[in-house]
């Protein structure tokens, strides 16, 4: 069974993190989680933010987490005593287009010999598997997906980069990502795709939601510039 | 007839309370680093708090009132002028059509708010006013302000509802001197940090870094070492956070900061003292107390 434990981070918000590494399983556990909290909370929040492990909730302004320690010790008592959701339905796979060419991906270089992987086996391997998106963060429309291929895991960069292009797709651990607009940025850029991932005049605003699958193909520059 | 901008200082932003309901996404709440002084200043002028205003980073700012209103300012980082007449912070001030007033250089605080009666009349976006500039969300076209700008306010004045003759005195240690004491909790992965640096954490005054604004209080000091090299799997962060970046400087997460992030959190502010982070400008030292030893 799955073990929760709780934490605040915030006068208004605690993080309810489950013990599963990033896998379907954690993705499944907070999503049930998100569900029964949703139920059970909703008067009390203001949002429920999901990542890959743990679901945060954030309580209105009037109200602080530590009056409602009760109320947290029964969500989590209630996920244990309900018997595992059925697996969601299969959604559709999102198809993102990504210029791999070394004006678009800054990084890649670098990190092809880093891995000791060709630049090719890189790109082959980042875009020929389905990845889900866990949560969205860091800033807003970024989508933080999983896993990517062992044979790409590598720490985020020790120094960030002051400034990464919008578009910018790039791997962390075993995560990767699309950088929504320009800002600095501690993972390896090894592509950029034309897609607008945020538009605050669009709905919905996020062109990616928590729970989609995503795969990436590779375009080339020039397709990339004609994109419209 | 309204509130023009005619010099800007470091930075003014319209802010209000900030915008809740979109974290999920990505959208950080904005609003004002230093609540406190945020909602005293409403208070002063008889709002409800919901209300726009503007936040001024240091001073510099020069505003001119084109109809006669209720103002109060608060917080610190300058001293002010209405037709270069001194003015006190935390008192509200009738203006009239023409006033001009001025942020001029002080020695301490970072950020002015300036209520005004009724609040700015600024369109919200997402369900508020806040500038978010990253994303050009909120404010006037998601920027911070210009010279040239003008924005307009309610034309009534209610003086009943002001405390014209309440002067209130404010206990913020950052408006007062340059060595600040900072109440902390310990953090989801405090325990990931050998005692060394647990304890370099509080003995260690920490210099604010110029780099630092509203998304993070960059800190400069010794490097604070994990125990082992351990990645975090990314998850939701708040204002407050204090994060180690791999270099091993911690950063304290602002208003507009990211709403999820994947460096240790070694601690978190105490929520109250928030506020007297957002008065800390770059260059001051931050000495951290654990609330709860």
């Amino acid at each position: 069974m799955a073990i929760f434990h709780w934490y605040p981070i915030h006068d208004q918000a605690v993080t309810l993190a489950v013990d599963l590494p990033i896998s379907q399983e954690s993705f499944q556990q907070i999503n049930r989680l998100q569900k029964k909290a949703t139920q059970q909370l909703s008067t009390l929040l203001d949002d429920l933010v999901p990542s890959y492990n743990s679901l945060t909730l954030c309580f209105k302004r009037e109200h602080k987490w530590s009056d409602h320690i009760k109320k947290i010790d029964q969500l989590l008592l209630s996920l244990a005593n309900d018997a595992m959701n059925e697996i969601e339905n299969e959604t559709s796979i999102t198809k993102i287009p990504v210029c791999y060419e070394e004006y678009f991906a800054p990084d890649l270089f670098e990190i092809s010999s880093q891995l000791n992987l060709s630049k090719e086996k890189i790109i082959e391997l980042h875009s020929n598997r389905t990845y889900q998106v866990y949560a969205m963060g860091f800033v807003p429309g970024f989508p933080y997906m999983g896993e990517i291929n062992e044979e790409l895991i590598l720490p985020r960069k020790a120094v960030p980069s002051q400034r990464i292009k919008a578009g910018s797709v790039a791997i962390a651990n075993k995560q990767t990502g699309i950088y929504p607009f320009e800002v600095p940025g501690g993972w390896h850029v090894i592509g950029q795709t034309p897609l607008a991932l945020f538009n605050k005049n669009r709905t919905p605003l996020c062109f990616l939601q928590p729970g989609d699958q995503v795969q990436f193909y590779p375009i080339s520059k020039s397709e990339f510039e004609s994109w419209s | 007839m309204s509130l023009f901008i005619h010099k800007t200082g470091v930075q003014a932003l319209i802010q209000d309370r900030g915008r809740v309901g979109y974290r999920h996404l990505g959208i950080p709440a904005s609003g004002p680093m230093d609540s406190y002084s945020f909602e005293l200043a409403q208070l002063l002028c008889g709002n409800s708090g919901q209300e726009a205003l503007i936040e001024f980073t240091l001073h510099g700012a020069i505003i001119e009132f084109e109809k006669a209103t209720v103002i109060a300012l608060t917080g610190g980082g300058a001293t002010a002028t209405i037709n270069n007449k001194s003015i006190l912070y935390n008192i509200a001030h009738v203006v009239k059509a023409g006033d001009t007033l001025k942020l001029s250089p002080s020695e301490f605080g970072c950020r002015t708010y300036l209520a005004i009666q009724g609040g700015l009349k600024v369109n919200a976006e997402l369900g508020s006013c806040a500038t978010y500039v990253p994303a050009q969300i909120g404010g006037i076209e998601g920027r911070a302000l210009k010279a040239g700008d003008r924005i307009e306010f309610a034309d009534e004045i209610n003086n009943h509802r002001t405390a014209e003759n309440i002067l209130i005195q404010i206990k913020n240690p950052a408006l007062e001197r340059n060595e600040i004491p900072i109440r902390i909790h310990k953090g989801p992965e405090w325990g990931w940090f050998d005692n060394a640096a647990q304890s370099q954490l509080i003995k260690e005054k920490w210099r604010i870094g110029p780099q630092s604004n509203r998304m993070g209080y960059q800190l400069q000091g010794s490097p604070l070492l994990l125990k082992e090299k351990t990645e975090l799997i990314s998850t939701a962060v708040m204002p407050g956070i204090i994060q180690v970046t791999p270099s091993g400087m911690p950063i304290i997460l602002g208003a507009d900061a990211q709403t999820i992030g994947g460096y240790p959190r070694i601690a978190r502010v105490h929520t109250p003292d928030l506020s007297i982070v957002g008065q800390c400008r770059p260059g001051v030292f931050l000495q951290f107390q654990l609330f709860d030893k």
